[in-house]
């Protein structure tokens, strides 16, 4: 409607010099706000703008496409050129800033400078260092045939619960996503169960820290400690689970010899 | 064509082709993806090309030559940009190990496990979520590591590298030389470009092989030299052989189809579909044919063409626009307004100027919001995934960059 009310007027007093000067000015002022607005994002956080003037800049970018449409209607070549160039000259300066933020994100100064890294320490860094030691300890615990029941896929266990995700580390193991209270395949059925507490606190469909929360029996339990990555047994293998008890615990059950 | 775009072409080419006859060799003869057989097959594919064009080849080889001229200062600049770009791509690739969530959870995982199990059949039944996308990368990860190196993340800089030189060659045989390296700049500049090249995911090998294969397309048109119409046959294949769920490859046939029926060759129509539907009908059969063994290989909505005609309206219409316009079109910036301002003046001057280019790149963008409006119909989540739809969409970028070159350039050749 906007656009309709505009092109009405445009073509009232389009003739006039005065007003096709004004929307020249117009759709450069608006190319311009919208490269402000937008590198003003770049150099804060993606939603700057709208929590502080409360207007879209994509609804920027739109108001200078329809200047740029009234402008064209009625220009010479040359300054429709100019236009463009200038639009494209703002794009090199947009994309500078924003790949000199992706360039910083990589960090390659921190490469240069840690150039021997051993490949675990990258992973840690990368994925977190808690989901890739624990896929490490996994690994280690069980052998390549294990069937493994993991936690439903969803947080709070965004990476250890997810199949696809978790196999890349254990593959050729087979991994059986269970419900939240109770392990929904026959538990003889699998060779270990995971202590997962999980490693990030969102809750999603319900589901919150600590897993399982069902009893398990089992014939031996390894706990592990993600910051010292020290692990210790517990021979009974009878894993309780109390509601009461929400303390961060993380481990791995084998559910027969 | 010069040595450094036919370097870059043989490589896109080499990968994708031999990736291709690896997956079919499995696949019909059963001869399973070792290091040796690998090997013996990309020997005997080039045994086979030599001695089928030894002629041409020994010619190359013989009339190739090195320019002697000094280069001038900005094309000395513009190609040390570009080698700082690569070279940083290269460092972060060999550096940090693969660790994006797709790659894990797919591209990589098959490479890794077909380490292990090096039947792509028995990895496909062992493994649920296998076969959601062609192998290509996933093959070019398995040989890296069958050589025994350990990170194939730098295949990603050689398409990067390899994307940009031909950008650049190409743009330069229609318009000059300035405008093609200003606009190869801002190419290698872009973002989601920079971005995908130190990834391991599918988006840059698709864009790479789109982009090119209507690049090649477009020089066919103009110069009507059957052996880019081969080239752009192989490379939409083969883009096809990255991604074949996006039904892109819908432009350039049809682009091919009313090129052929205006020069009256109809031969051209056979030709271009022919090489095209080897890559990708192989891939089709061989997921029926999985299919068949296990059931759906990829749960992926299926598209009816006659519910989404039945289902236009203006309310649908506009949202879809809405959406494509918010997390799409908004996200291409100010390239998305000069390439609106091209199409104005396309409209306006379209007798004084060969548009062509600029209404192939159009053409994909109605298949964009086509495919989306498809998509809205069929499945009730479609607004879920704007990031996927980005992803999917970023092949529209150097192609928009590039209408905007030919469209502006007073040499347009």
């Amino acid at each position: 409607m906007l656009f309709a009310v505009l092109f009405l007027v445009f073509k009232k007093f389009g003739e006039s010099k005065l007003f096709r000067n004004a929307i020249s000015v117009a759709a450069f002022l608006f190319v311009a706000a919208y490269v402000m607005s937008d590198i003003l994002e770049k150099l804060t956080y993606p939603n700057f703008i709208f929590s502080h003037f409360h207007f879209q800049t994509y609804l920027l970018l739109l108001s200078a496409i329809l200047m740029a449409c009234l402008f064209l209607l009625n220009e010479s070549e040359k300054r429709i050129r100019i236009l463009i160039y200038t639009a494209l000259i703002f794009v090199f300066g947009q994309y500078l800033i924003t790949d000199f933020a992706t360039i910083k994100g990589k960090r390659p100064v921190f490469i240069l400078k840690n150039i021997n890294l051993s490949y675990d320490k990258k992973m840690e860094m990368t994925i977190g260092k808690v989901v890739y030691d624990y896929a490490i300890f996994i690994k280690n615990k069980t052998p390549a045939n294990a069937t493994i029941l993991i936690p439903p896929q969803a947080y709070p266990w965004d990476k250890t619960s997810n199949v696809a995700y978790l196999r890349y580390f254990l593959y050729p193991r087979n991994l059986i996503n269970g419900d939240e209270k109770d392990p929904k395949v026959d538990i003889q059925g699998v060779d270990y169960v995971l202590i997962d507490y999980g490693e990030t606190n969102i809750s999603q469909y319900g589901y919150t820290n600590v897993w399982p929360k069902f009893n398990v029996v089992g014939v031996e339990i390894t706990y592990w400690d993600p910051t010292s990555g020290k692990t210790w047994q517990d021979k009974t293998g009878d894993y309780r689970y109390d509601p009461k008890d929400s303390s961060e615990k993380w481990g791995i059950i084998k559910i027969k010899n | 064509m010069g040595l450094a775009e036919r370097l870059s072409v043989s490589f896109l080419l080499g990968l994708g082709t031999f990736t291709f006859f690896v997956f079919l060799f499995d696949w019909i003869f059963n001869i399973d993806y070792s290091l040796n057989n690998t090997l013996s097959l990309l020997i005997s594919l080039c045994v086979v090309l030599f001695a089928v064009k030894y002629r041409e080849t020994i010619d190359f080889f013989k009339t190739i030559k090195f320019e002697k001229k000094k280069p001038k200062l900005k094309t000395i600049l513009f190609w040390g940009f570009i080698f700082l770009i690569v070279a940083y791509t290269l460092l972060v690739n060999l550096y940090w190990p693969i660790s994006d969530w797709d790659a894990l959870a797919l591209y990589d995982f098959r490479a890794k496990a077909f380490l292990v199990d090096p039947s792509l059949i028995h990895a496909s039944l062992s493994n649920d979520y296998f076969l959601g996308y062609p192998l290509l990368t996933s093959l070019a990860h398995l040989f890296v590591y069958q050589i025994g190196l350990p990170n194939p993340k730098f295949i990603y800089s050689l398409f990067y590298l390899s994307f940009v030189c031909i950008y650049y060659y190409s743009l330069k045989r229609h318009t000059s030389k300035n405008s093609a390296m200003a606009f190869t700049i801002i190419l290698a500049l872009l973002p989601e470009l920079l971005i995908h090249s130190t990834m391991a995911y599918t988006n840059l090998a698709y864009m790479v092989y789109l982009c090119l294969g209507t690049f090649y397309l477009f020089d066919w048109i103009k110069n009507k030299d059957r052996w880019l119409l081969y080239l752009s046959a192989i490379l939409i294949g083969l883009s096809s052989w990255v991604r074949i769920a996006e039904p892109f490859w819908i432009v350039p046939i049809s682009a091919v189809c009313l090129t052929a029926i205006r020069n009256r060759k109809w031969k051209d129509i056979v030709r271009y579909l022919s090489i095209f539907l080897i890559f990708y009908s192989s891939w089709k059969i061989f997921s029926s044919y999985v299919s068949n063994m296990t059931g759906p290989v990829l749960n992926a909505v299926k598209l009816d063409y006659f519910s989404i005609l039945k289902n236009v309206n203006f309310e649908r219409l506009f949202l879809v626009t809405n959406y494509l316009y918010t997390y799409v079109f908004s996200t291409w910036g100010l390239v998305f307004l000069a390439f609106l301002v091209v199409i104005i003046v396309s409209i306006f001057k379209r007798k004084e100027k060969n548009y062509t280019f600029l209404y192939i790149t159009m053409f994909f963008l109605i298949v964009l919001f086509i495919g989306t409006f498809g998509f809205f119909i069929v499945y009730p989540g479609w607004q879920d995934i704007p990031d996927s739809a980005r992803r999917m969409s970023i092949f529209l970028l150097p192609l928009m960059l590039y209408s905007i070159a030919l469209t502006t350039n007073n040499e347009n050749k």
